[in-house]
C-alpha cells in the first residue's frame, strides 16, 4: 500500500462513508440476509437444518394463496400510487399558480400528514363503517332504509377502505414533494408557454411535466414501496380472504409452529423481490421514457 | 399592424397599489419604451397587456377591442421575460420552434423559420444546444428568438438587453429595432436605460408608483420633462433653480450665477410661479476656452465665465463640472481638447435647449 492511497479522494470519501454505510448495511441488508438464509432452510433456533433447500419458496409459491395475495398486493399497492400521484400532481400544479386563499387550503392538504396511518384508518371506520357516520346520515336523509344497506367497503376484497386510508395520506404527500419541485420551477416557465400559445394542459404536458417527472417518480416510488409492504392498514381493513402478502406472512409469524418460521420468511423475501422488480421496471420505463425525448442530464 | 390601448387600468398586490388609473395609447406599428425606477410596476403592465395578469379594473384594447377576455395563447403576442426563462429541457431549437409546435407544426416542418430566426439573432449553428450551455447573453437572443418566430402582432419586450455587453447590445438594438420595423410589430419594451430608450423608441411613457408621469416621443421628454422629478429620474440634467427677475422681462429669468434667455416653460398659462427650475441637459451645455471668444456666439447670450473644478474622461466623452460663480453645473463635452481642472472657461447654454418648470410639483409636494 503506497502512501498515496491515503491521499486518494475516493479512498478518503469511502473510509468517512464507511460508518453510515456500515450501519445501513447492518440495520437493513443484514435482517434480509437472515430472512434469506432462515428461508432457504437454515435456522438453527426454530430447529431447521435442511440448509440448502428451496422447499420453503417451493411450498410457499406454488400456492395458490400466495399467488391470490400477490395480485391483490399489486392491487392494492398500485391503484393507489397511481390515484394519488394523479391527485398530488394536479392539486400542486394548480396550487402553484397565482390562486386566492392558496395559503389556507394548501395547510389544509397538509393536514393529513401528521395524523399517524392508525388514526387515518380509524377516521375511514368511523366515516364508512356500515355503522358509520356517512351511513348514519343517508339513513337519516332517508336514502337508505337501514344503515345496513350502506354498500360495504371496509373488511372487503375490493380492499376501498385500505386504498382510502392510502389515499388520506398520499395525496397530501405527493401533493407536498410536487409542490416543492414546483416551488423550484416557478410559474414563469408556464407563463412564458402561454405567450407562445400553449393552453393550460399542453403548458403542463410539454413544460411543466417534463421538469416535475423526477419528483413525481420519486414520491410514487415511495408511495408504492410503502404501499406495497405495509401490513398495519390491510390487517385491520382488509377482508379476511384474500389478505395481502405483508398479511400472510404475518400470519405464519404467528402460529405457534416454529418450524414453520422458514415459510414466512419465504414470503418476506418475496415481497421484496416483488417490490424490486416493480420500482426496478418502473425506473427503466422512466428512464427509457426521459431518453426518448432527447435526455437532458 | 395593431394598436393597444389601455384605459384607467389599476392593478393592487394585497392592499398595495401597483398600477393607478393608467390610460396609454401605443400607436400601430410604433416601438413604445416604458421607463421607471424599479418596482414601478413596468413588469405589472407588461404581464396585464399579455393576458398573464387581469387587471382590477379598466381595459386594455388591440385595435379597440377588448382583450380582457381572451386568454393569453390568444392573443398573438411575443414576450421577452426579464428573466427569459428558456425551457431547460429543450434545445434551442425546441425553444424557438415551440410556438410553432404549438400550432401543430412538426418540427422538421419548423426547421428553416427556426433557423432563419437563429441567424437573425447572430445564432445561427446553436440548434442543439441546451440553455444551460448558453451563456446570459445568447439565452437573452434565443429568448427573443422564440418570441417572434410565430409573426406575434404585439411584441413584450421586458428588459430584453440588460445581460449582454455594449458592444452586443449595440448590435441587439440595432437588431430589435430592425425586426421591429421589418415585422411592422407593435412593440413595447422596458428599459432603466436613457441611450436604450432615445434610440429605441418612437414614443416612450415614465412611470413613478404605477402612474405615468409623462408621455411622447423621448426627444420631448428629455428635453422637456413636466416635472423636476421625471428630469431627475432621466439623470444628465442640470437643475437650476431660476426666478422671475422682480421687474418681469419677457424671456428672462435670474439664474445664480447671471441673468439667462429662455424662450419655453412647462408651465401652464395663467399666473406664473416665481420659483422656478431651469433644466439643461449636460450635453448641450457647451464649453469654450477663455482665450478662444471667438467661437461663442457674437452676441454672447447666455454665455458665463466659470472654471473647470473637474473634468473626467470616459468611453469618448469629457464629463466636466464646472464652477459658475459658486453654482457647479455638469456639462458632457464631445470634443478633443480637454479642460483641466482649474482652467477658466465660457459656457454657453443654448436657448433652444432650456427648459424652464415650476420648482414645486402640481400636487403641492416637495420637488
Ligand atoms: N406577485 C406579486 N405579489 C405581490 N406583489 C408583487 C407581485 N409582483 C410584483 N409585486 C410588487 O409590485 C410592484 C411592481 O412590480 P413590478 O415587477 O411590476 O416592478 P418593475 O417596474 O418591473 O420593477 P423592475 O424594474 O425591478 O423589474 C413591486 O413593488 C413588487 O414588489
Ligand atoms: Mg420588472
Amino acid at each position: 500500500m503506497s502512501r498515496n492511497f491515503f491521499r486518494d479522494r475516493r479512498v478518503v470519501i469511502f473510509l468517512g462513508l464507511a460508518p453510515a454505510v456500515g450501519t445501513l448495511l447492518f440495520l437493513f441488508v443484514g435482517p434480509l440476509l437472515v430472512a434469506l438464509v432462515q428461508s432457504l432452510g437454515h435456522a438453527p433456533i426454530y430447529r431447521v437444518h435442511r440448509f440448502p433447500t428451496l422447499e420453503f419458496h417451493r411450498q410457499v409459491l406454488f400456492s395458490t394463496r400466495f399467488r391470490i395475495a400477490a395480485v391483490v398486493t399489486l392491487y392494492y399497492a398500485l391503484v393507489p400510487t397511481f390515484l394519488a400521484t394523479l391527485l398530488g400532481v394536479a392539486l400542486a400544479v394548480t396550487f402553484s399558480r397565482r390562486v386566492r386563499g392558496k395559503r389556507f387550503l394548501s395547510f389544509f392538504f397538509r393536514l393529513p400528514l401528521v395524523v399517524p396511518y392508525l388514526v387515518g384508518a380509524a377516521m375511514v371506520v368511523a366515516l364508512f363503517a356500515n355503522g358509520g357516520l356517512i351511513a348514519r346520515l343517508l339513513y337519516a336523509a332517508g336514502l337508505i332504509e337501514s344503515t345496513g344497506q350502506f354498500p360495504r367497503i371496509l373488511f372487503s376484497a375490493g380492499g376501498w377502505g385500505i386504498m382510502l386510508v392510502y389515499l388520506f395520506k398520499q395525496v397530501p404527500f405527493t401533493f407536498i414533494i410536487v409542490t416543492a419541485v414546483l416551488s423550484g420551477v416557478g410559474p414563469e416557465y408556464e407563463e412564458a408557454a402561454r405567450t407562445l400559445g400553449a393552453s393550460r394542459m399542453q403548458a403542463f404536458r410539454f413544460v411543466l411535466l417534463p421538469r416535475i417527472m423526477p419528483g413525481v417518480v420519486t414520491s410514487s416510488l415511495l408511495v408504492f414501496a410503502f404501499n406495497f409492504q405495509s401490513y398495519e392498514i390491510p390487517y385491520l381493513l382488509g377482508a379476511t380472504f384474500p389478505a395481502t402478502l405483508p398479511v400472510e406472512a404475518l400470519r405464519r409469524f404467528n402460529v405457534p409452529d416454529l418450524t414453520r418460521r422458514p415459510e414466512a420468511m419465504a414470503y418476506v423475501v418475496a415481497i421484496t423481490v416483488i417490490s424490486g422488480i416493480v420500482l426496478f421496471a418502473y425506473l427503466r420505463l422512466y428512464r427509457r421514457w426521459e431518453r426518448s425525448r432527447g435526455g437532458v442530464g | 399592424m395593431t394598436d393597444i390601448t389601455l384605459h384607467g387600468v389599476s392593478k393592487t398586490y394585497d392592499m398595495d397599489p401597483v398600477v393607478r388609473d393608467l390610460t396609454l395609447h401605443v400607436p400601430a406599428g410604433t416601438m413604445f419604451g416604458l421607463l421607471g425606477p424599479s418596482g414601478c410596476g413596468k413588469t405589472t403592465i407588461l404581464r396585464m397587456i399579455a393576458g398573464l395578469l387581469e387587471p382590477d379594473c379598466g381595459d386594455i384594447a388591440f385595435d379597440g377591442v377588448s382583450v380582457l377576455s381572451v386568454p393569453t395563447e390568444r392573443r398573438r403576442i411575443g414576450m421577452v421575460f426579464q428573466q427569459h426563462v428558456l425551457f431547460p429541457h429543450m434545445t434551442v431549437e425546441e425553444n424557438v420552434g415551440f410556438g410553432l409546435r404549438m400550432q401543430g407544426v412538426k418540427l422538421r416542418q419548423a426547421r428553416p423559420r427556426i433557423d432563419e430566426v437563429l441567424e437573425l439573432v447572430q445564432l445561427g449553428g446553436y440548434n442543439r444546444r441546451f440553455p444551460g450551455q448558453l451563456s446570459g447573453g445568447q439565452q437573452q437572443r434565443v429568448a427573443l428568438a422564440r418570441a417572434v418566430v410565430t409573426d406575434p402582432v404585439v411584441l413584450l419586450l421586458d428588459e430584453p438587453l440588460s445581460n449582454l455587453d455594449a458592444r452586443l447590445r449595440d448590435d441587439m438594438r440595432v437588431l430589435i429595432r430592425d425586426v421591429q420595423r421589418r415585422l411592422g410589430i407593435t412593440t413595447i419594451f422596458v428599459t432603466h436605460d436613457q441611450a436604450e430608450a432615445i434610440e429605441l423608441s418612437d414614443r416612450m411613457v415614465v412611470l413613478f408608483e404605477g402612474e405615468a408621469a409623462q408621455e411622447g416621443p423621448p426627444e420631448e421628454v428629455f428635453e422637456r420633462p413636466v416635472s423636476s422629478r421625471v428630469a431627475r429620474f432621466l439623470g444628465s440634467t442640470n437643475l437650476i433653480p431660476v426666478q422671475v427677475p422682480v421687474y418681469p422681462e419677457e424671456g428672462w429669468v435670474d439664474a445664480p450665477f447671471g441673468r439667462v434667455a429662455v424662450c419655453c416653460g412647462g408651465y401652464a398659462g395663467g399666473s406664473v410661479p416665481r420659483e422656478l427650475l431651469l433644466s439643461v441637459r449636460c450635453e448641450h451645455i457647451s464649453l469654450h476656452g477663455e482665450d478662444s471668444p471667438g467661437t461663442v456666439g457674437s452676441d454672447g447670450i447666455n454665455t458665463f465665465h466659470g472654471r473647470v473644478l473637474d473634468s473626467v474622461f470616459k468611453g469618448g466623452l469629457i464629463f466636466y463640472r464646472v464652477d459658475l460663480e459658486g453654482f457647479p453645473v455638469d456639462v458632457i463635452d464631445r470634443s478633443d481638447r480637454q479642460f483641466v481642472p482649474g482652467a477658466r472657461v465660457v459656457v454657453q447654454l443654448p436657448e433652444q435647449h432650456l427648459w424652464v418648470m415650476p420648482a414645486v410639483e402640481y400636487d403641492g409636494g416637495p420637488v
